[in-house]
């Protein structure tokens, strides 16, 4: 079984008057270890899905399955604790706390989790171990994700959801955050869920779901995911 | 409509709470400011009003020989007076030997007019209206029979009672003045068709000065007219008492002259017939100095002499204006300081608002409009709930406060309130108002305005954290567990709001101990005088130097008799630095040490027992204050017979109510050259019910030996009544007082979550618990409430001492007394508040939108 199984899955909102149909019967898997891409143009209901398999939102109708659990049925206490333990996030617009420094932004993570890693480390490994005891002002957009990125995995989060990680950055520092999701994914074996609508990130993906006016219109398995510094656009 | 203006009523529309939020505190600030600056006017105009209608004399004058037509016009020389003659005396009821001020009624007189109650006027010879208060606390009821004392003197001794009312010379239901008979306290007046008195003439003369009416009864101009009358009356009697001397002299030598002449001729035939050695000679001569004694003693009578009375004289008129202006004194302080925070709050929301609106103001810089047409919006929205606040704060304090304040005032007759608008106040309201309201719109929007369109629409750099000094105390800040950290750094990096919730609790608290406190301190100061200064429990003045031994006979015999000690005592005026006070209490104990046991003299600044030395005398601290001088300064001392002396003072002792000298007899002897007179008993009693006390007062009263006892049950009672007047409005503070903190409070804490949203939002995604969330921000409430409550003790002590500067009177201090029921209450009410408003928050933090806040780039 699919460490990630996402079956007829709605998502219906009502906007007054009329109801918007974010997504229109879901259904699709992802597998444990893996890099998968969920691809599509914006407003194709891409980040309602990563909301709902984040526990941050519940769908109006179908199954979620995570790990052998159906989290659809979840009550608000039981989405937190998904949250707190399972799952980590990475946003477009890195949301670290501005008056905490870089040190204190992960601690505030790992403080909620019992099996967190260790603060220090893990910014070591994202390369900002010299840049511990600034605040997110005085650091560059590229540093804050991965401030960012360094929290979600402090966490040890089963999973990793990454919300268009690379939209406010400049190419260069863009590259850098995926290099280290996927790192995090080919040598600590996290699973990890891009959302995109650059298509040039299909190539390093395991397995690309592509969603288009919110149905799921293909799913390519790629047997020979590219390394991230192989790809251009 | 412009489409600017479209989006300015949608914003409205869209942000209710916050509008409706500034109306709210702009409105409870006026309502406060305004009402309590109207209630004191207001008080006093209410009895101006009532006094005016029932045509209250200006002036009242009382003579031993009654007064005449005569003494009308004489009265009404003095331009714009109206004089009337009335009849007047004491009586005492038949069976309990009540003392009633009973006077005669003239459907024809104009001056103090009844107020009837229930009932109708005398119409007939048999029918008596008595005093409101007779029903209230004697239950006399309407057709009952009215029974006087035989000695009374009146034409009958049985009246039906036809009606009750008030009168506008006895305002304060629990005051009727005092008199020579009975047990010396009056308790209700009447009145009876004026012929059933049975006096010859008219005893009273009532005085009223058409030119006085257009003053308020309580207004300085009011006070100086009537005492630039009551001189020219004086100059106009003067002539006119010995006029009347001379008239009465002369109908007693003419009653007298055909006796005298009988007698003389009687004895003139007697000596001529040489029988000056017969029995009926000497019979002529007893006769004769009978004769002459009985004139000597009408020509005694014959003699004028005046009472004046102005209406601050009458029972409870200066009290009622001490009142008010007590609450006017209030109104000074509180008032302001309840307003200026309502002010810094709304300054704080507006600016807050602008702020969140920052990207509209650019979109709307960068499609072109002016920088006038965009502030608009923002003023017209701020000024918009600033003059409906200002509207409905002043309509409701004006009009209401004083009304409640007036119908709570249960110690006074019922009085007509007429309320006026009061202008000026709502004026400076509104001037305040509107400028915390549109000033603060137009500093926030000129602030954004001068940046150009691409800055606004960029999100705001983020305030710069910094590390906090805490940090450097790193043994300390490495002992605090994360959430601490985190949340004193915040903290400290949101100062305004830090300020601002300190201000507001403080406030809130300061406000509502001040409330209790101003309550507290009036009744402290009659308590601390009767029970720690004075500990005797009543006062006996003695006939003569004979009659003590009589006084304390009648005493033993009291079941509640302890203990008594005899002193002399006078009054005097004392005078220094160009300053004087009459009528200070001089007691000369007769034995100071037993002295001791009954009044306590203690050194003002520390405490210590004083002694009374021969050389000089103690002061009250009081009248130290008011003279400005201190221990070795000299005193002039003025006897009421006009003796003077100067002599030193050895020591100022505490006091509360009241001016008194103690010094010895030696003393006294030395400065005056003759021996005081020991002319009073303090008496030391168990507790007593009121009959107890008036029984005693009048057996002392009949027995010849005392010709007064008054108790300090009595006066503390007095003391008592005056704080409770400040009752009503004390409670409308601490009610205002507790909702101005509470919406302070729920303010402050939604800005803090509406500036905070994403940084919650990151947490709750992060997965923190519910609980987590609320107390990641609530943790700061709590400490800035403890903080704030601790601010507001002291800001509490401090401003609850300067309004008792403000409301103390010249007789009276007020001692700085908050019970711990206040700061209790002041406590429990602040922690109630933040925890309701942490449940508040924690309901809506539950349903934050946390995508939304994390989706936008702001």
């Amino acid at each position: 079984m699919a460490y990630i199984e996402v079956k007829h899955e709605y998502k219906r909102y009502q906007m007054g008057e009329t109801e918007i149909i974010a997504n229109n019967d879901l259904s699709f898997t992802a597998e444990k270890g893996q890099l998968t891409v969920i691809l599509g143009p914006s407003g194709a209901g891409k980040s309602t899905v990563l909301n709902i398999l984040g526990g941050m939102d519940s769908p109006s109708e179908g199954e979620v399955i995570i790990d052998g659990v159906d989290i659809a049925k979840f009550s608000q206490r039981q989405l937190t604790e998904f949250r707190r333990h399972d799952i980590g996030f990475v946003f477009q617009f890195y949301n670290l706390i501005p008056n905490l420094t870089t040190k204190e932004n992960v601690e505030l993570a790992a403080s909620i989790v019992e099996d967190a890693l260790d603060a220090t480390t893990v910014l070591e490994q994202v390369g900002l171990g010299h840049r511990l005891n600034n605040f997110p002002s005085q650091l560059s957009g590229g540093e804050q994700q991965r401030v960012a990125l360094a929290r979600a995995l402090a966490k040890n989060p089963k999973l990793l959801l990454c919300d268009e990680p690379t939209g406010a950055l400049d190419y260069e520092t863009g590259k850098q955050v995926l290099k280290l999701l996927e790192s995090a994914c080919r040598e600590n074996q996290k699973t990890v869920l891009i959302i995109t609508h650059n298509a040039a990130l299909a190539k390093m993906a395991d397995r690309v779901i592509r969603i288009n006016d919110a149905q799921v219109r293909a799913i390519e398995d790629n047997p020979t995911p590219l390394s991230i510094d192989a790809i251009e656009w | 409509m412009k489409p600017l203006t479209k989006n300015m009523w949608r914003n409205i529309a869209q942000s209710k709470g916050r509008f409706i939020a500034i109306i709210l505190i702009i409105l409870l600030g006026t309502l406060i400011f305004v009402g309590v600056k109207a209630t004191g006017p207001a008080l006093n105009t209410a009895l101006d009003q009532t006094v005016k209608k029932a045509k209250l004399s200006d002036v009242q004058l009382l003579s031993t020989t009654g007064f005449t037509k005569e003494d009308s016009q004489v009265a009404e020389s003095v331009t714009g007076a109206t004089a009337e003659t009335a009849k007047f005396k004491y009586a005492l009821t038949a069976k309990s030997k009540t003392v009633v001020a009973l006077y005669g009624y003239d459907a024809t007189q104009q001056q103090n007019q009844l107020i009837l109650r229930s009932g109708h006027l005398p119409k007939h010879a048999n029918e008596i209206v008595l005093d409101q208060q007779a029903k209230q606390k004697y239950h006399y009821r309407l057709g009952q029979t009215f029974k006087f004392a035989k000695d009374a003197a009146l034409k009958q001794n049985r009246y039906k009672i036809v009606g009750f009312a008030d009168s506008p010379q006895y305002i304060d239901n629990e005051s009727r003045g005092s008199a020579n008979i009975g047990d010396g306290t009056v308790r209700f007046f009447a009145y009876l068709p004026e012929k059933q008195l049975n006096l010859p003439t008219a005893t009273l003369l009532n005085i009223r000065f058409s030119n006085l009416q257009t003053k308020n009864t309580y207004s300085k101009a009011y006070l100086s007219a009537v005492n630039r009358k009551v001189k020219a009356l004086k100059k106009v009697f003067k002539v006119r008492q010995k006029q009347r001397t001379t008239a009465l002299q002369n109908t007693v030598t003419q009653q007298f002259t055909p006796q005298q002449m009988q007698l003389t001729a009687a004895k003139a035939q007697l000596t001529a017939n040489q029988q000056t050695n017969s029995t009926a000679y000497q019979t002529l001569l007893a006769q004769e100095t009978q004769l002459n004694a009985a004139k000597k003693q009408a020509l005694a009578a014959t003699k004028t002499h005046y009472t004046w009375q102005t209406r601050s004289e009458l029972p409870g008129f200066e009290a009622y204006g001490e009142s008010s202006d007590r609450i006017a004194a209030i109104a000074n302080v509180f008032p302001v300081f309840f307003f200026l925070i309502a002010a810094l709050i709304t300054f704080t929301t507006i600016t807050r608002m602008v702020e969140e609106n920052r990207s509209q103001i650019g979109t709307f810089k960068a499609l072109g409009y002016g920088k006038g047409a965009i502030a608009k919006n923002y003023l017209v929205y701020a000024g918009l709930a600033g003059i409906i606040g200002t509207i409905l704060g002043s309509i409701i304090g004006n009009e209401a406060l004083p009304r409640i304040v007036l119908a709570l005032y249960k110690a006074y007759i019922p009085l007509s309130h007429n309320i006026t608008l009061q202008w000026g106040i709502i004026s400076i309201a509104a001037v305040f108002a509107l400028l915390a309201t549109v000033g603060a719109a137009l500093i926030v929007v000129n602030k954004e305005l001068t940046a150009g369109p691409a800055a606004l629409m960029r999100p705001r750099s983020p305030k710069s954290a910094k590390r906090i000094l805490l940090e450097r105390i790193t043994p300390l800040w490495r002992r605090l567990s994360f959430n601490r950290k985190v949340s004193y750094r915040n903290l400290f990096r949101f100062k305004s709001r830090l300020f601002m919730t300190i201000i507001g609790i403080a406030g809130g608290t300061a406000l509502i101990l001040t409330g209790f406190g101003i309550q507290n301190s009036i009744a402290a100061s009659g308590t601390r005088q009767y029970h720690e200064i004075f500990n005797y429990q009543a006062v006996v003045r003695l006939k003569n130097t004979q009659s003590d031994t009589k006084a304390i006979n009648i005493l033993k015999q009291a079941e509640t008799y302890q203990h008594q000690t005899q002193l002399a005592t006078a009054i005097g005026k004392i005078q220094a630095n160009g300053k004087h006070i009459s009528d200070v209490n001089l007691y000369m104990p007769k034995d100071t040490k037993q002295f001791q046991k009954y009044t306590r003299l203690q050194d003002v600044k520390t405490g210590q027992a004083l002694k009374l030395k021969n050389n000089g005398v103690l002061l009250t601290q009081k009248a130290a204050t008011i003279l400005g001088i201190q221990v070795g300064d000299p005193l002039k001392l003025t006897l009421t017979n006009g003796q003077k002396a100067t002599v030193k003072i050895t020591g100022i002792t505490t006091n509360f109510t009241g001016h008194f000298i103690y010094l010895n007899q030696v003393t006294y002897q030395k400065l005056f050259q003759k021996k005081p007179v020991n002319n009073t008993l303090l008496v030391q009693l168990k507790s007593q019910t009121s009959q107890q006390r008036d029984q005693l007062a009048q057996e002392l009263l009949d027995s010849g030996a005392a010709i007064g006892t008054s108790y300090t049950h009595t006066q503390q009672a007095t003391m008592t009544k005056m704080a409770a007047t400040l009752d009503p409005i004390v409670a409308i503070f601490i009610l205002l007082s507790g909702i101005l903190s509470f919406v302070v409070l729920y303010n402050l804490t939604n800005i803090n979550v509406s500036e905070r949203i994403r940084e919650l939002s990151t947490i709750k995604v992060l997965g923190f618990y519910d609980r987590e969330v609320t107390l990641y921000i609530v943790r700061e409430n709590i400490v800035l409430t403890l903080v704030g409550i601790l601010v507001g003790y002291g800001i509490g002590n401090l401003l609850t001492a300067y309004i008792l500067h403000q409301a103390a009177t010249n007789l009276i201090i007020f001692p700085l007394t908050i019970a711990p029921i206040g700061y209790i209450t002041a406590t429990v009410l602040m922690l109630v508040f933040t925890a309701i408003v942490m449940y508040v928050t924690h309901k809506k933090l539950q349903h934050i939108d946390m995508i939304e806040a994390l989706k936008s780039n702001e």
